[in-house]
This record gives C-alpha cells, structure tokens and sequence, in this order.
C-alpha cells in the first residue's frame, strides 16, 4: 500500500498541520484528519497485530465498526488506551502507539502462533487450560492477546455528566437524519441533534449529488447552520451508545473540554421521540487470507479519498455483490488508481457500465478468491464465484470488499423493538417497536438519497404529530437515482482449507463457525460465545451477518431463523472515567459531616465513615496509637468522665392522636404503656422477625414521640414507618417526622458526669428523682432550646444533650473544657462491649430474632400484634439450637481473637462450629480480653469450653454471660 | 452569651465569595403534616414565607411563621443553596435530571441531585435547593468542582 495524501481536495485544512507520533516517529496530518485518516496518508499500513494468531492487521473502515486500528493514544493528561484511531480527531502532539505486538508491532515475535493455528480452533482454551485451573493461563493469554494498559496511577482529569430532555432527539445526522431534525425544528419543538462524526453530514460530506439545487455538503452545512440558529441543540462527535427505557439514551461526546477535565462527557437524555437514522454499516465479503493490511472496505475508501484526500492505493481490486461499489471504484479511477473490479453478479447492470466507461476494469461473475503480501497486499487472485476454474492472479496494493449494507438497528434493538430478516435488503430489519421513536433511512433498510431524505422527512413529521405539533414543510429534493442492480447475497468463497475471516477483531473464521456447528453450538447465543464473533467491543459491526449466514447454511436453516444475538450496549466503547463522572475521590459517596466536625478536627480526632456519617474513631494525642487513645479514652470513661458526639444518631419525631397506636403496632416493644418523659429501648423486627434495628424512644407528651434509631438506619426506619402507616394503616392520624440533621447530641458520662452536668445553665431539673435512668426533659441550656435524657450505651451514668445544630460547636467546647476525655466510636465499642450492649448489624445478622438475643420479654408481654410478631413463633423461630447472643472469655487474656473466628466443639474427629464471635476487643476495665458471640444454644453452654478456629490458628474460650462489667448495673446510677 | 453562638451553615461549611453557590438564611424552616391540601409540587405563598409541597399530605414550610398541622422545626438541619440563572442550567444539568425549564415559578420538585435528595424550586430568579444541613459541605465542594467544567 502506498497511501498518500493528494495535493488537492478533501476536507482538511491544509493551512493548519498538525504534528503527531505513532510508536515514537514523528508524523504529520492536518486538522480535520482522524488519526486513522493521517496514519494512512503517511504510508502506516500495520496498526496491530490480530487478537489470536496476531497477524498483521491495517486499518479496515473509517467508522465506528473499525475492528482492527485499536490504539494506545495519549494527548497531553488525556489517556485512552483502547482508542479507535477512526474516532479521534487529530491533535496537536497527539501520541499514538500499537497496544498489540511484542516487543513492536512491526516485528512481532508472537507471530508464530499463525503456523499453530490448527492446533488454535475456536473454545481452544476451554478444552486447553482447564488444568491445573484456567487462573493460572489466563495472565499469560491476556498479555499475548494484547490489550491496551491502563494507567496505574489515578487519572488526573475530571469527567462530565450531563443530563437533558428533549422533545425530539435525532440519532445520526446524515441525510435522513438531518431531514428529520429539520422538520421537527420547524414544529417548535426542543431538538437535538447527535451524530457520533465531527462534522455532521455523514454521507452528505462525501456524496457527489445535490440537494435543492447544492451540492449536498453544502445543504447539508447550511441545514445545520439553520437548525443551530433556531435553537437546536447538535451534539458532534456524540454516538449514542444506549437506549434503555422510558426513551432515555446514553450518549457519549468528545469534545475539548475546560482545563482539567476529560474530552469525553457521558450524556443521559430522555426524549418524548426519538428519530433513529442510525444508518448502515458496509459489511465485507468474505474470502481467503481477507485480513491483510490493506484490505479494506470500499466505503472507507471512499470517504478516506473524499473526506481527507487520502488515496489510500494506486493499484485497487475491489471485490462487490452491488452496486455501491461502483462510487468507490470510479472515484478511485478519477484520483489515478488503476482499479478491477470483481462482481459476484453475473450481469452487473449500469453501475458496472458506466464504470467501466470511466476506465474501470469489471470482471462480472467474479470474486476476489484469495490474498498475497506479508504485511501488505500485493496481489489478489480474481475467479468465478463459484470457486471453479482459475483465478487471475491481478497485482494491486489494496483491496477494497463491498458486501452488502447493515442497518444499524442496535439502538432499536437495545429499546426493545423486534428485527426480521428481509431476503429483499439481506438484512436484519426493525419490525415492531416498543418505545416512542421513528426510524428513518438506512437503517430501515432505505436506501438511495432520495428515499433516505424522504424517509427522514416523514420520520420527523411523525415525531411532531406525536407531540400534537403539527407542521408543513416542504422535504428536500434531490434528483432521482436509476434503481440500482439488486444485490446478490454472497457470503463467502467456497473454497476449503484457507482461512477465511468473518470477525477480524475476535480472529474468528468460517472454520471456526463450522466447528461450532459441528459441536452442536448452533445457537447464535452459544455461537456468539463458543467462538466469540460479535463479542466485545465490535459487537458484530461488520461480522455478525456474515457469521449468521455461514451457520445458516451449515444447519440447513434460513438466516431469519438462525436469528440474530441481542445487541448488548454500549453500542461504541464508554470509558469507565465517563460513566463514572465525578463520583469519585473525595466525591465518591456523599458522607455526612457533624455539626462539630469542626472541633473533633481540632481535637485531633481520627475521622473515619460509619454508616455514611465521618464520626470520630477516637482521639489519638501526639505519637499515640489508634490502639493505644482506645484504651486510654474507654479506661477514662470507667474511671473519670467521657464526651461522645452522637449527633448522627437518628431522630424522627412521631407525632398525632394515634402516634402510640402505630408505634405499637409496629415495634416489638409495647410502647402505648410508655410514659411522658420516659424512654424505652425498642427493637424493629422485620416481617420475618429478624432484627432489622434497635433504638431509644421517648415519650415527650401523649401525642409526640421521639425515636431514635440507629445512624446507618434511620432513613430505612423513617422508611419502613412510612411504609406501614400508607399501606396498612392509612387510617390512623400520625405524621413521621426526620429531625435528625437539626439537632446535635452529645453524652456525657461517668463517675464525674455531674461535676460537668453542673456547669450547664439550664432550666432542666437533673435531679435523679425528677430525671431518672431511661427519662428525657426538655427545656434550655446556655438559653437555647435543649433536651436532656438519661440514657446510656456504656454502662455509665450518662446524659445526652441535645441542642440546634448551629449550637453543637458551642456546647462541645464548653463541655470538652470540663474536664471529660472525649471518646469515638472505636471507644465506645470497647465500652458497650463490656456491657454486652449489642450493635445491630455488628453482633446481628440476617438471621436473628430478638429472643437469640435474650429480649423475648416483650413477646410474652405485648398483647397488641407487630411486624414480624408471626414469624417468632414459627418453628424455625422456637428452635432450641438457634445462635444465641452470649459472652466469650478467651483463655489467654491477652489474645483477641478477630471477629468472624469460630467456636466449635470437636464431635467424634470432626470440628463443628457453634457459631462464631461478633465483637472482641481488650477491655481495660477487665484488663483482659473479652468477646461477644452467636452460639448455638448460647446460654444453655454456659461455662463451656469451645475452640476458637481463626484460618487454622486455634484457641480456646469458655462461653459466659455477656455482660463482662458491672452485671448489677449499679453505675448507671452511680 | 456570645460564647455560646449558633455557627451559621456558610460558616460550617467554609462558603466563600465566588463560590458557585450561596446561601440562604431564612427565618425558619418547618416539615408539615396536614396542612391545607396543596396541589402537588405547588409553592404557595403563606404569612411570612411560603410552602413548598413534598408529598401527598406533607410540606415544608419556609417561614417565621409556622402554619397548621403537625410541624418540625428543621431549621437547623437545612441548608439552602441558591443558583444563578447564569449557572443553574448548565449545573443541574450535570447533577441532576430535572431540567431548569421544569422550575417555572410556583412550581417546586423533590429529586436527586448528585445523588442526594433536595426540594428544588425557583424563586426570586434565582434557584433554590434545599438540602439536609449535614451533607452542605460535601453538595459545596461537588458544586465548586462541577463550576470548574463552565
């Protein structure tokens, strides 16, 4: 091949040239190239190496369906290590390089693997490397089969999202498309307008014919120019890669971006209609050794030689079964190439006339039947279609294959619609929709312009009438083609013994179907995967036709009925930067922040996330281990005085006539009994009984509760109340208010809790007979609205005071300088622990019943029915061997066996597990080990002996009650 | 008591000036249930502010003057951005689904908006989002980055 730029035409600007690398060496291309574009016209005829055999492998198309042109490109911060060479634009210091080949892709030492490749059929691997586990090959495999390297540090750039609605969105601006999207601009409606080309045109920008009275790039400029002016919105460089439900597409755009963020920006768009004139993609013939650099689809040819001036070869064979060829094959002849032409038709028709009259030399009732040249073409040999008599054998440096058109129904086919097999196109076709769209041009199976502009014109009209916009426009007129030859299927060269590819990405060939077919894999599903045609990134863009159609014929079967697979989205490759926008980093998860994180940062905290809230771990003080503020701060709280911030535990206030009614029947606990000013610990039971959380809940008068959950649970609690009370209870008055971000809280506690209690001005009486263990009042602190409540989760006597949220940092400050040790959630845990406080979620799992956890009082007690109150009783629930929630005391007091390490017991020579621990930590107050646990039939194992098993480490613990410190609970009133 | 002073959500969360978002301070801000029936997604002017409609039965109130029903005082645990027109489009557009032109004036909408849930509404030309207090600082810094896409 000796691509080269001509002197004059195309659609570069000749004035702006733009330097680039492939592989290092310096190159040079224009603006308005693709680097595909600027690779051939600089002579690069190997741009890859194939996926199996690694052979040598050009540029094939100029499109979106390029299967071979996969490339490492990298400009500036901006990296792209699968890059189809068709779809970038060319650059300034833009960096291309191979991602296939070793050690290059010119002088690969891979290329062996070709002479093996009878030992290499398809599902190869699954028969091959079953031993000793595929694990061990597939390392090895993946780097010879050469895929671009992601980078392995983090991407520097930012990536967008954008969200739209549309009233019209037309998918591909080519000739139906642009007609569509000028009639509903017309209509008023709010347009868009995508096409995944930099220029929008498609075929417009390298057809020779005209449209009302222009030159048809020329309309087709002017028409956008038009559409931008009334207000619609064009998306260039966009391809639509997704249609999923409720009309909504994903797109994804390449554009230049602000400072910092990445070229590509991932598109949600929702339409009330959606016009696809997504086109058609030219598909190949099919002949032997067909993969080699320079083989290459007619229209590439074509639009490489008009669009970038890029003659890609002076001596061209080009290989058809109809008539679009006959554009190519002239317009080479045109620009100085001497071209053959080989036509499966035996009577070819006026295209082939007209062509030969301009010099071209058309051999009828031929077909290219085989391929010379190492790393590039240079002969083909041409004979009968039927693979009998001889071939001339014709020098040449290109190939140009026209097999035929598909439509590009992968949209339509992602929204639902249905395709049929239309012998008349050979083509799969769309036959019924499911969503509110119009189809429009090729893609239907439309084609010439002139039907293509009209389709697209009454596709548009449609879509307005849709949105009851009635409009009148006149369609664009173009002169009428001669009806063209009819096509002659031809799907590849009988001939057996050389390879023949269908799917020049996947390295799949004609041999390789029949072997399919011969193993029994004649579903175009299992097809798809046991030899993998269509799969991954070209989802079958130029092969899937192909492929159908040779297992149609091996299994006696029409290709309407083998079928076709399902086109998976994303149509075109999204990268994973788009798709994952700025979710990211520090804006990965939203997490919630205290209203004192202010002075938690300042007092050194260890900030760590629970249950979507930043909450202080602990309080490390200079060179003091996490382990070490653990213990000091947990042995602080026995000892002196502690302050938790537990601003993030929820808060919902229920209030209204039949507040108790609802919480009753929703609770596990009875809750109508309860108190103005007391509290209750309460238990949320799931419909299956199982402990969905666990919380405080105040009475605060007759009609207004307050609950508080847990921090992770709140919004799940708010959630399910809301759920009970619309669905079953819609009668009862009560309202469900979420509080929690209005107010901070904070514990005091201790032996010293008093001495800071007394610092506080409020009108709250303290006293303990006005505010006992497990009661709340309200009233003010400092003059601000405050609730105070004793309640404790470290066994301590202890007090939470609540206040606005604005006032959190005040009070904290105020508190801190009383003396207390400040204390996180790491601490804490070490202090409930020693309680034998459970944590739900922690020493909970999905399995458990409040009675496993020895709270089956209010089962026995509540006369009212609650959620989940049946499956108690279920016999799965009464069971004597369910886990039960018990206390561990290892032997070796200072070994903390991890959570998750089981108990078992040894029954004749075999281990069984009872259960495993569910919290463990070193407790100061003990100044030994402890651990909680679920053990089958816990509490009737008293005093037993069971061996901890952590991966193989063994140990031993006896079973004990799990309240380790202060089992009177003397010093919640102490 | 000086010492003892609210801190203000902007100055919790660091607001600065040419932030792409500001704040608003208002009297009050109440969670409603029972209220005067109120067309869905209605804003409705009342003594001292106005309502927005949440959900069937339930609305939140902006206000120094509570309205009827079963009232919360959230006051402390909202925070209310406000965007110009200038940015608004292009920054709900990169949060959120809601188009800007669904905001017409009376009109308000619960989504998600990077993600979290906010009460938008426009008012006084301006757009308002609501958001719980706790995550401002985090819906800050995604808007400060979002701004460095325009």
């Amino acid at each position: 091949m000796t691509g080269a730029r001509l002197p004059a035409g195309g659609r570069i600007d000749r004035t702006a040239p733009l330097p680039f690398t492939w592989n290092g060496r310096a190159l040079q291309g224009y603006a308005g190239d693709t680097l595909a574009s600027a690779l051939l016209a600089n002579g690069v005829r190997v741009v890859g190496r194939s996926f199996k055999y690694h052979r040598p492998r050009g540029i094939f198309a100029a499109g979106v369906e390029e299967p071979n042109a996969i490339l490492d490109v990298t400009i500036g911060d901006r990296h792209d290590p699968n890059a189809r060479a068709t779809l970038v634009p060319l650059e300034p210091g833009l960096a291309a390089k191979a991602i296939s080949g070793w050690p290059s892709v010119a002088h690969d030492l891979y290329r062996g693997l070709d002479l093996l490749q009878r030992f290499l059929p398809a599902g190869f691997y699954y028969k091959t490397f079953m031993a000793p586990h595929w694990k061990h090959w597939e390392p090895g495999i993946r780097r010879m089969a050469g895929l671009g390297q992601a980078r392995t540090t983090p991407d520097p750039l930012l990536y967008e999202q954008r969200h739209a609605q549309v009233d019209v969105l037309v998918v591909g601006a080519g000739p139906a498309g642009l007609a569509a999207a000028r009639v509903a601009s017309a209509a008023g409606a709010a347009v868009m307008l995508v096409d995944e080309n930099p220029t929008p045109g498609g075929t417009l920008l390298w057809n020779e014919a005209e449209i009302d009275d222009q030159p048809a790039a020329t309309w087709a400029a002017d028409c956008v120019a038009g559409l931008v002016r009334a207000g619609v919105t064009v998306l260039t460089a966009t391809t639509a890669f997704a249609y999923y439900d409720h009309n909504t597409l994903g797109l994804m755009q390449r554009r230049t971006p602000a400072a910092g963020w990445a070229a590509d920006r991932l598109w949600s768009v929702q339409a009330r209609q959606v016009v696809l004139a997504t086109g058609a993609l030219e598909r190949p013939l099919v002949f032997p050794h067909n993969d080699r650099p320079g083989v290459m689809l007619a229209s590439a040819v074509l639009r490489y030689l008009r669009q970038h001036a890029v003659l890609v070869g002076r001596a061209v064979v080009l290989t058809t079964n109809n008539d679009s060829a006959y554009e190519t094959a002239i317009a080479l002849r045109d620009a100085g190439a001497t071209v053959t032409v080989a036509d499966v038709r035996a009577s070819p028709g006026a295209a082939a006339t007209a062509a030969r009259q301009r010099g071209v030399r058309v051999i009828a009732g031929s077909v290219v039947r085989d391929t010379g040249g190492l790393d590039a073409i240079l002969w083909a040999d041409i004979g009968p279609a039927d693979a009998s008599g001889t071939a001339e054998r014709v020098p040449c440096d290109i190939v140009a294959t026209a097999g035929g058109w598909t439509p590009v129904v992968h949209l339509f086919s992602q929204s639902g619609g249905r395709l049929r097999w239309d012998e008349a196109a050979s083509a799969f076709l769309p036959e019924i929709g499911r969503q509110a769209h119009q189809l429009a041009g090729a893609m239907q199976g439309t084609a010439g312009l002139a039907a293509c502009l009209a389709s697209g014109h009454r596709a548009g009209i449609a879509a307005c009438a849709a949105l009851d916009r009635p409009v009148t426009l006149r369609a664009p007129r173009t002169p009428e083609a001669a009806a063209p030859t009819p096509l002659q299927p031809y799907w590849h060269v009988p001939i057996k013994g050389a390879r023949q590819w269908l799917d020049l990405q996947n390295d799949v060939t004609v041999k390789d179907v029949g072997l399919a077919a011969a193993e029994n894999f004649q579903s175009v599903e299992h097809l798809k995967r046991y030899t993998t045609l269509g799969m991954a990134t070209d989802q079958g863009k130029t092969s899937n036709v192909n492929g159908l159609a040779v297992m149609a014929a091996l299994t006696g079967r029409g290709i309407g009925e083998t079928g076709t697979t399902t086109f998976r989205l994303p149509y075109a490759p999204v990268s994973l930067g788009a798709m994952a926008g700025m979710r990211f980093a520090a804006l990965h998860t939203a997490v919630r922040a205290l209203p004192a994180q202010a002075e938690h940062d300042a007092a050194g905290a260890e900030m760590r996330e629970y249950g979507g809230w930043m909450r202080p771990a602990c309080y490390p003080r200079a060179q003091e281990s996490v382990a070490a503020a653990i213990r000091r701060e947990a042995a602080a709280v026995r000892a002196e005085a502690g302050l938790f911030d537990g601003s993030s535990l929820g808060k919902i206030v229920v209030e209204g006539p039949d507040a108790a009614k609802v919480l009753d029947l929703i609770y596990y606990n009875a809750i109508a009994t309860l108190k103005p000013g007391r509290l209750r610990y309460v238990l949320l039971l799931r419909e299956s009984g199982i402990v969905y959380d666990d919380g405080v809940i105040a009475r605060l008068s007759p009609e207004r509760f307050l609950l508080s959950p847990s921090s992770s649970h709140t919004a799940g609690v708010l959630a399910m109340l809301e759920l009970w009370r619309q669905t079953e209870y819609p009668a009862l008055r009560v309202a469900f208010h979420d509080v929690t971000a209005a107010w901070a809280t904070f514990a005091v506690c201790g032996p010293r809790v008093r001495d800071i209690l007394a610092s506080i001005p409020t009108d709250i009486d303290l006293s303990d007979a006005a505010l006992p263990h497990m009661a709340l009042a309200e009233g003010h602190v400092f003059g601000v609205p405050a609730r105070i409540a004793r309640v404790s989760f470290t066994g301590e006597r202890s007090y939470e005071i609540s206040v606005p949220a604005g006032h959190a940092g005040a009070l904290w400050r105020h508190l801190l300088a009383q003396g207390p040790t400040p204390y996180g959630i790491e601490s804490l845990s070490v202090l409930r622990a020693e309680k034998g406080y459970i944590l739900i979620g922690t020493d909970t799992d999905g399995l458990t019943m409040p009675q496993d956890l020895g709270l089956s009082g209010p089962l026995r007690a509540k006369t009212v029915d609650f959620v989940g109150r049946r499956s108690l009783t279920t016999p799965d629930g009464m069971r004597a061997d369910r886990r039960q929630f018990v206390g561990l005391l290892p032997e070796n007091p200072n070994f903390v066996p991890e959570v998750g390490t089981h108990a078992a017991v040894i029954e004749g020579r075999q281990k069984r597990s009872l259960g495993w621990i569910t919290s463990s930590a070193f407790s100061p107050a003990l100044g030994r080990s402890i651990a909680l646990g679920m053990i089958e039939a816990g509490r009737a194992r008293m005093g037993e002996t069971v061996t901890l098993y952590d991966r193989g480490r063994l140990s031993k613990a006896v079973i004990c009650s799990p309240v380790f410190h202060d089992p009177a609970g003397a010093k919640l009133n102490g | 008591m000086a010492e003892f002073a609210s801190v203000s959500v902007a100055d919790q969360i660091g607001l600065r000036a040419g932030d792409p978002v500001q704040l608003v301070d208002p009297p009050g801000v109440f969670l409603v249930t029972g209220w005067t029936a109120q067309p869905p997604n209605s804003v409705v002017e009342i003594e001292g502010g106005y309502i927005c409609w949440l959900a069937p039965d339930r609305s939140l109130a902006v206000t120094g003057t509570p309205p009827g029903g079963f009232v919360s005082d959230i006051t402390q645990g909202q925070a209310i951005f406000r965007l110009a027109e200038a940015v608004a489009a292009d920054l709900l557009a990169m949060g959120g689904t809601l188009p800007l032109t669904a905001l017409t004036p009376g009109l308000c909408a619960q989504t998600l908006f990077a993600g979290q849930k906010v009460l938008l509404y426009r008012r006084d030309g301006l757009i308002h989002l609501h958001i719980e207090r706790a995550l401002a600082a985090w819906l800050l810094a995604w808007f400060r980055q979002a701004a460095t896409a325009l």
